[in-house]
């Protein structure tokens, strides 16, 4: 009788959840603080040396507890700073590291389990790839598998392995129906989210910004059209509204926030006219911990599900109910041809008409400004004049200008003559505003490459800004400067409006991609990321409900019973293919398998039939159809055959294989008489 | 008033255990006496999919979501493991040896794979019920055998309550159990005191005679062997040089007079009576003597033997003291 009862240090059980531990929580190396990280990596090496016996003694609880309430204070420190969502991921992490240093018990391991299971779950708020899923699927099995040997320790490892993975590959068809039918629930309240880790475009943008912006290769979100996809130059991907300038860089005006916000406590969401041609698709956008949505120029949200998650705001934009933590996926009807003169004149012209409140800064600006509005009378004119202007006096577009800290415009418009979209979308609102024009800046993205006909990849670099003017009598009007400096830039994206030196100059991982063969791997990759995002993280109730509606024709409570019952059917019938014997029909032993197949070879040359004969019997029939060497084989497997099967002895496995060995011979050489 | 109402629940229950299991000398595991239902750490199991379930929702998470499907389906299919596994045994109890007061009883359930094909895997749970006697027997599969020793507190014949018999193979999220009555009792002797043999020559019903029996092994003459006679009482010198079988005939009247009986010790107290008693049984049918034993108003006729020895020691453990279940006290 072996009394072992606890799962202390000998027992794999416990290296091995010590192992996965370690693991996890070094995948999920951003969001946990560093001395987390180390006191998890800590716990794991101490278990170890517990396991391989090194050093015996188990620190005390006392002095685990207090280092418990030491660790709870330091996080409740840090808490301030990283947000309630990442304090939760260390907490649990943390908790996870204390319960493996004193994994005394059957009931620790079991807590440290259900821990581990959690903190995968919540590894997937912050990576959502097809790897990392595979990852985490691999690492909940290892869970599984440790688990299940402290329950069987009298099984090896690999039977472990093997027998659960058959269990995770059963489980799976059950689990994958389940989420195709049970239904997908709206949030039932808000969760924190993590403050760190921000992509993509901020509310507030210096014109050097988006250069910056431009040197990543990331994706920022792919869209699928239901039909036609808009050409090239037409892929203005709105986000924000830059509508504050104060000399040097633009922000969201905070009367734009105040006025959204009121608009909010009343519920009265702003709901455009739309008229003409339009455009429908869906938006997979990744997580940018921001509240802004992408759309081409007037967009509303084209089904009741995307409608309730997005707010429609009177600057055209899309803003998102909750902030974007993870990949999501909604969809949008844009209107190109809709007038954007929808909204209030008075609000939007006192928020479009601000000026920085330090005239001191770009004097020039505002002297040239004086000059424009002396020589032009009319709006029309006037923007005109800026154009020409950008278009005559040698601009160039470029990622590299040089700082201009000073006075920026000044600097940019009559000194260094070149930048980014940025600059110039940055200076020609400035001049519109001096000139009396309503104006604001737009910061979104343009372009897409095709990565499947109807589908386009934006990524990073992509990121564009470029002007609205408030043109009387026809609303808000698109303005972009840096097409006239650049028209490649519109035409055929960034890549090609800039040198081949400086596109991703400081990415050297994103260069190597343009390279053909790394590009091809990169598309394939990019394909099956696209699939992945919209077949299975984009799968949201409206999804669902176009999934149900295919396989039922119409979605009608009687039908979604039958749907039911049908699933409760499936699984069922599933559970009776694992578990009724019937079905896994006992395999014949080798030897009886091959001796069957020599004797099926004998039967063919000579021409007999077995019968019921007894091996010995029906050798002595052959024998005289066979040719002397043939039948004397056959003769010699008949013998062993019997010599296998009716009588005792050991070592059967080794004969077993010469036996085999024989039989194969046989069978290959086997001649008539 | 709780205790009461405890009691009857438990009535009730084993009223209802005794026609849905009743005792047999083997059980085959099957859906008729097997019961299933998840363990303190399957509902912990639960709670972590529920919580995994409430995260997902709130991040709108798919990825979480089918973690906590998956979960979920693997629960449903480990119910299915845990009772396949659980039923592809029968179990049998070995015969439990009587013991002394003070030793240990030895239980030993013996599992029978059905098909060695389908073989049993995991450790095994055992506890006799309502007692706090139980062991998890890591290895039950290897061994195919699971152990528990029951102290003997006290002398008696007991009843051996049913037995839980548990498994939470696979992952311990399930917990498969029965109860098990194999119908057995436990024979508990009185621990043996040495002392000196107090053999009455006499019926104990006169029993005032008694007194040192020296000469009991005093050899009186031979007579033909015949079958049935103890192999030690062979002349087995006399049969080496050739001669016929012969068995040794000792003093007559030690033979018929031999008995015990617990009057002789009536000045002590009861237990310790008993246990020279014991003392006395085990000597004398070690030697092979012929004795009878007189207790209370049972009376045994001498005779000799295992079977006649361990009938004397029940006698003894039996003594006042009424067939009960076993409590390990």
């Amino acid at each position: 009788m072996q009394p072992i009862d606890k799962p202390i240090r000998n027992q794999t059980a416990s290296a091995l959840i010590a192992l996965v531990f370690c693991i996890l929580s070094v995948s999920l190396f951003d969001p946990l603080l560093f001395w987390v990280l180390l006191i998890s990596l800590c716990a794991t090496g101490i278990r170890l040396v517990m396991y391989f016996g090194w050093y015996q003694p188990m620190p005390s609880l006392r002095t685990i507890n207090l280092l418990g309430v030491l660790c709870c204070l330091c996080l409740g420190w840090f808490s301030l700073q990283i947000g309630l969502l990442l304090t939760m991921v260390n907490l649990l992490v943390l908790a996870g590291a204390l319960k493996l240093i004193i994994l005394n018990r059957p009931r620790d391991l079991f807590h440290l389990f259900c821990t581990c299971l959690f903190i995968i779950g919540m590894g997937f708020i912050f990576h959502q790839s097809v790897v990392m899923t595979l990852f985490y699927g691999l690492l909940t099995l290892s869970l599984l598998v440790a688990i299940g040997r402290y329950f069987s320790p009298s099984q090896h490892l690999p039977w472990h392995i093997k027998r659960l993975s058959v269990m995770s590959l059963q489980a799976l068809p059950i689990a994958i129906l389940l989420f195709l039918i049970l239904p997908k629930l709206p949030p039932l309240w808000k969760m924190p989210v993590s403050k760190s880790t921000e992509t993509g475009l901020s509310d507030t943008v210096t014109p050097g910004d988006i250069a910056n912006l431009a040197q990543s290769a990331d994706l920022a979100f792919r869209a699928t059209f239901n039909d036609a996809i808009p050409p090239a130059p037409e892929r203005y991907w709105r986000a924000l509204t830059l509508e504050y300038f104060d000399g040097r860089q633009w922000s969201v005006s905070p009367l734009r926030k105040q006025v959204r916000q009121q608009y909010r406590l009343l519920n009265n969401e702003f709901k455009p006219l739309v008229s003409g041609d339009w455009w429908q698709y869906e938006v997979i956008t990744e997580s940018t911990n921001k509240h802004w949505l992408f759309s081409i120029d007037v967009g509303i949200p084209a089904d009741l599900n995307s409608s309730q998650a997005i707010w429609q705001s009177r600057d055209y934009s899309l803003l998102s109910e909750t902030p974007i933590t993870s990949r999501r996926a909604y969809r949008v009807r844009s209107y190109p041809g809709t007038p954007m003169d929808q909204t209030l004149y008075s609000i939007d012209s006192r928020m479009n008409l601000q000026l920085p409140n330090n005239t001191a800064v770009n004097p020039q600006t505002q002297a040239w400004a004086e000059q424009l509005a002396a020589d032009n009378p009319t709006q029309i004119e006037r923007v005109q004049a800026v154009m020409d202007y950008f278009a005559d006096e040698g601009f160039r577009y470029t990622l590299t200008p040089p700082p201009m800290p000073d006075n920026p415009v000044d600097d940019f418009l009559f000194i260094h003559r070149e930048g980014f979209c940025s600059h110039y979308a940055s200076a020609m609102s400035y001049v519109l505003r001096l000139l009396g024009i309503p104006a604001r800046m737009v910061a979104g993205y343009h372009g897409g490459e095709l990565l499947q006909p109807k589908v386009l990849s934006i990524y990073q670099y992509d990121a564009h800004a470029w002007v609205e003017a408030w043109l009387e009598g026809r609303g808000w009007v698109r303005f972009d400067p840096s097409g006239v400096v650049a028209p490649a830039r519109i035409q055929l994206g960034l890549q090609q409006a800039v040198d081949e030196e400086s596109f991703l100059v400081n990415n050297q991982m994103a260069r190597l991609q343009q390279i053909p063969l790394f590009a091809e791997l990169r598309n394939l990759y990019s394909l099956m990321d696209y699939q992945w995002s919209r077949w299975v993280l984009g799968f949201d109730a409206e999804r669902q409900q176009n999934f149900l509606a295919l396989l039922l024709g119409k979605v009608t409570p009687r039908r979604i019973m039958y749907l039911m019952l049908g699933i409760c059917l499936i699984i069922g019938l599933l559970l009776a293919l694992y578990f009724i014997p019937h079905w896994q029909r006992k395999r014949p032993p080798a030897n009886l398998r091959w001796f069957l197949q020599a004797t099926q070879k004998a039967e063919q040359i000579t021409g007999l039939e077995r019968q019921n004969d007894g091996p010995e019997h029906f050798a002595d029939r052959a024998a005289r159809r066979l040719s002397p060497q043939s039948a004397s084989q056959f003769r010699a497997i008949c013998e062993a055959f019997i010599a296998l099967n009716y009588t005792r002895d050991g070592e059967v496995s080794a004969q077993s294989n010469a036996f085999i060995t024989q039989c194969k011979t046989f069978i290959r050489q086997a001649k008539a008489l | 008033m709780v205790s009461r109402f405890k009691r009857s629940v438990d009535n009730l229950h084993n009223r209802w255990l005794q026609r849905r299991i009743p005792p047999s000398p083997r059980y085959q595991l099957n859906l008729k006496n097997v019961f299933i239902f998840p363990s303190r750490f399957g509902f912990g199991y639960l709670l972590t999919c529920v919580g995994l379930f409430i995260l997902g929702t709130n991040y709108q998470n798919n990825l979480m979501l089918l973690m906590c499907q998956f979960l979920l389906a693997f629960f449903l299919l480990h119910l299915f493991v845990s009772y396949r596994n659980f039923t592809a045994v029968s179990v049998s109890l070995k015969d439990i040896q009587p013991v002394y007061v003070s030793e240990h009883a030895l239980l030993c359930l013996q599992l029978h794979v059905n098909n060695e094909d389908m073989p049993f895997y995991g450790g095994l749970h055992i506890q006799l019920r309502g007692t706090s006697l139980a062991l998890l027997h890591r290895r039950a599969d290897q061994d195919r055998e699971v152990k528990l020793l029951l102290p003997a507190a006290r002398r008696g014949i007991f009843r051996l309550p049913r037995i839980t018999l548990s498994s939470t193979y696979p992952l311990g999220l399930f917990r498969c159990w029965t109860y098990l009555d194999f119908n057995k009792s436990l024979a508990i002797y009185p621990k043996p005191i040495a002392s000196a043999l107090k053999l009455t020559s006499t019926d104990a019903s006169q029993g005032d005679t008694a007194g040192n029996v020296a000469g009991i092994d005093e050899f009186d003459s031979l007579r033909a062997f015949k079958p049935g006679d103890p192999m030690n009482r062979v002349a087995w010198k006399q049969a080496a040089k050739g001669g016929e079988l012969s068995t040794k005939i000792f003093n007559q009247t030690q033979q018929e007079g031999g008995w015990l009986s617990l009057d002789t010790y009536a000045g002590e107290p009861l237990e310790k009576a008993l246990g020279l008693l014991t003392y006395q049984i085990n000597r004398l049918s070690s030697r092979q003597h012929v004795f009878g034993l007189n207790i209370g108003n049972k009376r045994i006729e001498p005779s000799t033997g295992e079977a006649h020895k361990h009938r004397c020691l029940k006698s003894l453990a039996r003594y006042r003291q009424p067939e009960h279940d076993y409590a390990a006290d």
